[in-house]
């Protein structure tokens, strides 16, 4: 498809399919450390996630945040991020499965504005996120 | 850092690396196809050694330890792999609560602007860790 057959914006209201991510061992967390130069020991070290009240330690938020582009890539990939942001609520530690979900709150044939969580298993919204998306230059 | 609480870095040249952006695309999720920069790549930037060094300077000035609050990557044109770029970054500290703002312009070499992105630290002391921790 081309930038010039562009789709319908979606509807305000809409959800997106829910994706599931993780949950991330400590090969994970030690592979994004690398890649990302995020250095902080606390999402590698038990002792150190122990010694301020952590049953496990946390994913790094980044690594959660960056997750949403794939998801909506996949939901409406004619259309691109402008914009992505999110508050880092709550840890979502080691081992966690997390599901992240999305509802489009604003949208025209320029911008749609969504609203984005991620959850853990057991507790409130991990990460509360938002991502303002324009139709794409690019061929899709 | 100024007296006001804000510190200007000298513009550092970066480049979205394809090896580490499709590291950092597996990592987050992306199809194994994708071959582009993810929008929050820049988080990488911030790891560099000059901003690295700046905020534990800042943090180690304050007895604190920074916590990851939040975080914002805006564009005004895509980010392309492998295209020089220069970032200019700026701090700021706010007291209540404690946080520091590292705020960071991205533009092409002749200036036209391309993103910024900000990440927010909130600065937690040293002391509270270490009363929470009963030492």
């Amino acid at each position: 498809m081309s930038a010039g057959a562009a789709l319908a914006p979606p509807a305000v209201g809409e959800r997106l399919p829910a994706v599931e991510i993780g949950p991330f061992d400590a090969e994970a967390l030690r592979r994004y450390a690398q890649v990302s130069g995020d250095d902080n020991p606390l999402h590698l070290d038990d002792a150190l996630a122990a010694s301020i009240g952590f049953a496990a330690p946390p994913v790094h938020g980044v690594k959660l945040l960056a997750a949403f582009e794939p998801m909506l890539r996949a939901w409406r990939g004619d259309l691109e991020l402008t914009r992505l942001g999110g508050t880092f609520v709550q840890p979502v530690l080691r081992g966690e499965k997390v599901t992240l979900t999305g509802r489009v709150l604003r949208s025209s044939q320029q911008s749609v504005f969504v609203r984005l969580y991620a959850h853990s298993s057991s507790r409130a919204p991990a990460v509360v996120a938002e991502a303002t998306l324009r139709p794409s230059k690019r061929e899709v | 850092m100024t007296a006001d609480g804000a510190l200007d870095l000298p513009a550092l040249r970066v480049q979205v690396d394809a090896a580490r952006a499709a590291e950092f695309a597996r990592e987050t999720g992306f199809d194994a196809g994708f071959d582009g920069a993810p929008s929050s790549y820049p988080a990488l930037w911030l790891t560099a050694p000059a901003i690295h060094d700046a905020i534990a300077q800042i943090c180690a000035q304050a007895d604190s330890v920074p916590v990851h609050e939040s975080q914002h990557f805006t564009y005004q044109a895509p980010l392309r792999v492998g295209v020089d770029y220069d970032l200019s970054v700026s701090m700021r500290r706010e007291d209540k609560p404690p946080r520091l703002v590292v705020e960071a312009a991205l533009a092409t070499l002749d200036g036209a602007p391309v993103g910024r992105f900000e990440a927010l630290l909130r600065l937690v002391p040293r002391a509270a860790l270490r009363r929470d921790q009963g030492l």
